[in-house]
């Protein structure tokens, strides 16, 4: 709180009336006391007169002529002050008094007489004068009349004067003549205030407002009013304000002269997003906004998105190393969200800490300056890469530069080409009139080009195909100088071969094509035994490659085939072959193996594992995840001199690795050598692929159920099962179709088809009123289709059906093989309410610490388990296990496989759980299973 | 801007109220300490010892005058009385009506007769030596006489009732007080006097030729003021008037009492002094009312009167201003 300044209003006249006060105070005071002062000295005076006259009137006719005296006395009691006279004998008694009452009697009635006074004076024979309370008393001895003899008698005059009505009519005079003095200084004292207040205060506060009116901007000519000084203080005002606003026009000047400049000044907060703190008009040239609409704005949401960061970091840098000034290139943001390069000059202001707060810069359009710098950045790549050599010379021939392609085609390096002439080239073959032809073509047409021999450094000679300009000084036309251009002509032919290479390579990664790799393979059947080694052509495939094609896109995919093919181009021996036969097919062409067939196809199966590994180490792409592929290989070992070799025109040998690849898919090594057995029973398995292919649209899958009962033996729910109603086999059970469907990509199919049928009993069921859950067995494939759950809530919503009638079971050694995204998958299932349970379970090989992760709400113990209760040792001390662990991650206990009452007792008597198997009931059709449900039953 | 303007206003506002404050308050301040030193001097009376005013001086001994107020001046003579009166030293002064008049034509400031004292029953006299028993013996001779109104008027009087002129004596202006020695000095046929030294000349052995009762009411006491004294001591001067009835009511209760206390003023005994008061009449209050009551009054009739017996010695011009003298009831008690 500042302390308010007191009015001068009220302090000048409060000052005025102080001191007015104060003087006549003190006059009146000191008048008082002069006045006083000089009144009782003129009493004092006037009682010694008095005494004087009336002492010898007594003392010469108080014996003759008493009433002379009596009078006398009585006369001066009409003085203004006299109190009383009175003329005493020696004994103190009243002769004569002015008042008659008092003669004859004692003096102490007299007032203000005092004995010890008049003895005084009677002793000293003299005059007492005494001041006593308001009286003056005086005491003048007399000597009386001799009556007797000589002795002398002393009588008194007593003499008593009023001094308070001296003192009044002191103060009443001084009260009259100061008062009247103070009332007209008082009535004159708002003639001088008012005097001061025009003079002074008026023109103060008129001043003040126009200041005021001044800072807000207003050009206010102050006028000048009151006294002389406040004038002159307006007048500097004045001329202040004239030169303010003569400043202010030569800034708008300044800053109009500006706003034509390429330079846009700029202050920004020193924080990002750097708001703006101040910008020049001129913006609007640059950035088509007005400077006021940017002010307060980021400046960070101007800067392109692509060099935000690049700029957010180098000004930190900057900052933190007090840089003095710094420079930046980047792009902004028009009005129109076209981008425009700038060059920012900031110069940061920094506080004594060093911290800085307000950075001032200016920016300049550099678009031109860019472009130019991408053209030459254009010549400088030419300059480099150009396959042909460039040769700067001057008039003489002297080199002045040379291109990276001059000293790959002449040998010479740049060091040792500039400075010489171009006869460092000369090859010694062209004679004199060549080069004159030459030369006049230079000086005609400023051009020559034609075939040229050249020496290499090396000393052998080429034939460059050449071309010299001759360049000229645009003025004078003068030749400033020559640009050759040649090229070593004998690699001219490679363009034939690119083409013949295109035709036989595969163009995406760079390995032989199928017409290449049957090519090779025909030769070496062609060159036949001569060296007796063994052979094979091994065929890969990409497990589900398509999938992710589909679903990463196919840059992803292409990404991946040249990885492959780089790693198996990188790890295979050199005189084998890699070639890529198909979008996801690769075959490799192995001709020296040894010479005895075992050695050679263990080499073989040596070299396929090396392979799978290297295929399936996890390929790092971009910031996703590492992609981490499945291959299978199928291999064909032969003899170059056997007979089906000797007819590979038609590709028998491929045909049968491939047979062997089919095979290989199907087993868990995923290797797989070609036998003439298995041939065939690849055979019957593509055919009954090829059947259910067509079966499952036909309608020949039927749905059975299996029952699953809980202690009381009641049943709680169903697992679907899947039957094969084939038209000349009968009713076949899966294990009859399931490697072919998995092998022909059928699982997908089959795995919506068992989805569609569970949930068309559920569906049926919850209209008969159960509540049963049926669990409905899903095959990997269908996870790595992806859109699993998004597959299962639309049916879901088609069927009506409740979620939590719903198990979707899924092997354990499924759910590992693409873990995460199996899990997301599962994950979402779950989330639509549906109850995941795993199959199988304590087959594969989980992890326990990932089994808590998982989204699981059942856990199907594996028959294996049960098969051996309740005798066997080993087998119980499993099940506990997998009781306990179930129990340790709150999921529910199915047991598969339970075929004798002494299992399902044993199991009965361990822990609450369901049960299936063959004691608990066969699997039969659904319809049965809908026409014997009883109703309410059923429900976890 | 706007509250600046209005804390401006605002401000001056207080200020305006501060300066009228201050401005009122000094002011007062000014005017209060006026009131309260206001030069109130007393009343300053001159009278002389002269039975019909001793009531004045008995007054002043009982204290029923205001000292602050009131001051009562011993005076030797009327003489003495009237000269401190025109030298204004006194503000009011107990004359005689012929003294008044004298007063009134010289003076320049009208005088107001406020109270009647008495009417001189022969307290007036005129002795002469028992060779001059017959007032017309003195023809040619010195007559004494104070040379104040009464003592003129007395001797116009006397001269007109023994058929004398004022050429045919020889008059010698004496006071009262050196009456007595003149006596005892032989020189004097005949002398004016009033009590009390008529009384002590008689014993000396003069013989009263003449006195008041003679001329009817010609000889009157009266108390005076000068104009400006009335509004200035109006209240003293009804304090006064009021002290000298009740004297008089004093008296006339307690004669005896009364006269005892007065003799020694009066330098008589008791007895005397009874004497002298049966030359006095003292008119009450009513009276007075009606004596005072303007210019129709029977004392205006007799200040007439005196005029004109005093312009017959030259003492009074003929056209002296009349409005100089007045008649004022308003200081009378009620």
């Amino acid at each position: 709180m500042i302390r308010p300044c007191p009015s001068l209003r009220v302090s000048a006249l409060l000052f005025l009336a102080g001191l007015l006060v104060l003087l006549g105070i003190g006059g009146m005071v000191a008048g008082y006391f002069f006045h006083l002062d000089r009144h009782t000295q003129a009493l004092h005076a006037e009682a010694e007169r008095d005494g004087s006259q009336l002492v010898w009137l007594a003392e010469e006719f108080y014996a003759t002529r008493p009433e002379l005296v009596e009078r006398e006395i009585m006369r001066h009691g009409l003085e203004a002050h006299h109190v009383a006279t009175a003329l005493l004998d020696t004994g103190g008694k009243i002769v004569l008094a002015s008042r008659r009452e008092w003669q004859g009697g004692a003096a102490e009635m007299l007032p203000g007489f005092e004995a010890d006074k008049m003895a005084q004076a009677l002793s000293e024979r003299s005059r007492i004068a005494h001041e006593k309370d308001a009286l003056l008393t005086a005491y003048v001895a007399w000597r009386l009349p001799a009556t007797e003899g000589f002795s002398e008698h002393w009588g008194a005059l007593y003499l008593a004067y009023d001094k308070s009505l001296v003192e009044r009519a002191i103060i009443h005079d001084l009260l009259r003549r100061e008062g009247v003095v103070l009332l007209l200084a008082l009535a004159i004292l708002p003639f001088a205030f008012w005097l001061i207040d025009r003079l002074a205060l008026r023109p103060l506060t008129a001043l003040r407002r126009q200041i005021e009116a001044l800072g807000a901007g207003a050009h206010v000519e102050v006028t000048p009013r009151g006294g002389a000084e406040i004038c002159a203080l307006a007048e500097s005002i004045n001329r202040l304000a004239r030169q303010l606003a003569h400043a202010q026009e030569q800034l708008q000047q300044e800053r109009a002269l500006f706003s034509g400049s390429p330079l846009v000044l700029f202050a920004w907060r020193a924080e990002p997003p750097w708001q703006v703190l101040e910008v020049t008009a001129n913006v609007q040239t640059l950035l088509g906004i007005a400077g006021e609409s940017l002010v307060g704005q980021p400046y960070l949401e101007r800067i392109a998105t692509e060099d935000r960061e690049r700029v957010i970091s180098a000004v930190t840098a900057q900052l933190a190393a007090r840089a003095p000034r710094f420079t930046l290139r980047y792009r902004l943001r028009r009005h129109d969200d076209s981008l425009v390069w700038v060059e920012d000059h900031s110069l940061p202001e920094y506080d004594a800490n060093g911290h800085c707060q307000t950075l001032r810069g200016y920016l300049r359009e550099i678009e031109a300056e860019i472009a130019a710098q991408q053209k030459e950045e254009i010549y400088r790549q030419v300059w480099q890469n150009l396959r042909e050599a460039i040769m700067v010379t001057d008039p003489r021939g002297v080199i002045e530069a040379v291109n990276p392609a001059f000293t790959t085609i002449t040998g010479y390096t740049e060091q040792e080409a500039i400075g010489q002439t171009s006869r460092l080239l000369k090859s010694g073959l062209h004679d004199g009139d060549f080069y004159a032809d030459l030369w006049r073509q230079l000086e005609t047409r400023g051009l020559w080009s034609g075939q040229i021999w050249n020496r290499r450094k090396n000393g052998d000679l080429f034939m460059a195909e050449m071309s010299i300009a001759a360049v000229r000084a645009p003025e004078t036309q003068q030749t400033i100088r020559y640009i050759a251009l040649f090229g070593d002509s004998t690699p001219l032919k490679s363009a034939l071969e690119r083409a013949e290479w295109s035709a036989t390579h595969d163009r995406l990664t760079g390995l032989a094509n199928r017409s290449l790799f049957l090519q090779r393979l025909a030769h070496l059947c062609a060159a036949g035994s001569a060296h007796g080694h063994h052979a094979a052509v091994l065929v890969f495939d990409l497990l589900r490659f398509r999938d992710i094609n589909d679903s990463q896109g196919e840059s992803i995919g292409n990404f991946l085939l040249s990885q492959v093919a780089q790693r198996l181009e990188l790890q295979m021996p050199s005189e084998a072959t890699v070639a890529r036969l198909g979008s996801d097919e690769f075959a490799l062409l192995l001709p020296a193996l040894s010479e005895k067939e075992e050695d050679a196809g263990r080499e073989a199966l040596a070299i396929a594992m090396q392979l799978l590994r290297e295929i399936e180490a996890p390929i790092p792409y971009d910031d996703l995840e590492p992609i981490a592929l499945r291959a299978a290989v199928g291999i064909r070992l032969f003899h170059p001199g056997e007979p089906s070799c000797r007819m590979e025109s038609d590709g028998a040998l491929l045909a049968e690795a491939h047979l062997a690849l089919i095979e290989a898919k199907a087993i868990p090594s995923r290797v797989a050598l070609f036998e003439r057995k298995l041939s065939e029973a690849i055979q019957v398995r593509v055919k009954t692929e090829q059947e259910l292919r067509n079966g499952i649209p036909a309608g020949q899958l039927r749905l059975f159920l299996q029952p699953q009962r809980d202690r009381m033996r009641s049943i709680r729910g169903f697992e679907a099962l899947v039957r094969w109603q084939h038209p000349e086999k009968g009713l076949l059970a899966p294990g009859a179709f399931l490697s072919a469907a998995e092998t022909g990509g059928l699982m997908p199919a089959l795995d919506d088809w068992m989805l569609d049928a569970t949930l068309a009993f559920i569906a049926a069921s919850e209209r008969a009123g159960s509540k049963m859950t049926i669990a409905c067995n899903l095959s990997a494939s269908s996870f790595d289709r992806g859109g699993l759950a998004q597959r299962i809530e639309d049916k879901l919503a088609d069927y009506q059906v409740d979620a939590k009638h719903l198990i979707i079971e899924i092997t354990e050694g499924a759910m590992m093989q693409n873990e995460s995204h199996v899990v997301g998958e599962l994950e979402r299932i779950a989330s639509l309410g549906v109850r995941v349970s795993i199959d199988d379970f304590g087959t594969g090989y989980s992890s326990l610490s990932r089994l808590n992760n998982l989204p699981i709400h059942e856990m199907k113990i594996d028959r294996s388990f049960v098969m051996g209760l309740p005798q066997e040792q080993q087998a119980q001390k499993i099940i506990h296990t997998l009781i306990e662990l179930a129990d340790a991650l709150a999921i529910e206990i199915v047991a598969e496989g339970v075929e004798i009452e002494a299992q399902a007792e044993y199991l009965d008597a361990l822990a609450p759980m369901l049960q299936q198997g063959y004691f608990h009931g066969r699997p039969a059709p659904a319809d049965e299973w809908l026409a014997r449900l009883p109703p309410g039953e059923g429900m976890r | 801007m706007l509250t600046v303007q209005l804390g401006d206003r605002k401000r001056a506002t207080l200020e305006k109220i501060w300066v009228a404050a201050f401005f009122l308050a000094s002011g007062g301040l000014i005017v209060v300490a006026f009131i309260l030193f206001e030069e109130k001097p007393p009343l300053r009376i001159g009278a002389h010892h002269w039975p019909g005013y001793e009531t004045l001086f008995y007054a002043r001994e009982n204290g029923w005058l205001d000292e602050r107020r009131v001051r009562l001046i011993d005076t030797p003579s009327a003489t003495d009385t009237m000269r401190a009166f025109q030298q204004q030293r006194l503000d009011a002064a107990a004359l005689t009506l012929d003294e008044a008049v004298r007063l009134a034509a010289v003076s320049r400031e009208a005088i107001a007769v406020i109270l009647v004292f008495n009417f001189s029953l022969g307290a007036d006299v005129v002795l002469a030596r028992p060779a001059f028993a017959d007032g017309r013996t003195l023809k040619g001779q010195r007559i004494g006489v104070e040379t104040t109104g009464v003592g003129l008027l007395m001797l116009a009087h006397f001269l007109k009732a023994h058929g004398l002129g004022i050429d045919e004596v020889v008059i010698e202006p004496l006071t009262a007080d050196r009456h007595e020695a003149a006596w005892k000095n032989g020189h004097l046929a005949a002398l004016v006097s009033y009590e009390p030294y008529g009384s002590r000349l008689e014993k000396l052995g003069a013989v009263r030729i003449f006195d008041s009762r003679a001329c009817g009411h010609c000889i009157v006491d009266v108390l005076v003021a000068r104009a400006s004294a009335l509004e200035r001591h109006e209240a003293a001067l009804r304090i006064v008037a009021q002290a000298h009835f009740r004297a008089l009511d004093e008296f006339r209760r307690n004669r005896a009492d009364a006269s005892f206390r007065l003799s020694k003023y009066l330098g008589v005994s008791a007895n005397e002094t009874d004497q002298i008061y049966r030359l006095l009449r003292q008119p009450t209050v009513e009276e007075n009312h009606l004596l005072l009551a303007g210019k129709g009054s029977p004392l205006w009739q007799t200040s007439m009167e005196i005029s004109q017996a005093l312009k017959s010695f030259d003492i009074v011009s003929e056209e002296w201003p009349k409005q100089n003298l007045r008649l004022s009831a308003a200081f009378l008690p009620q």
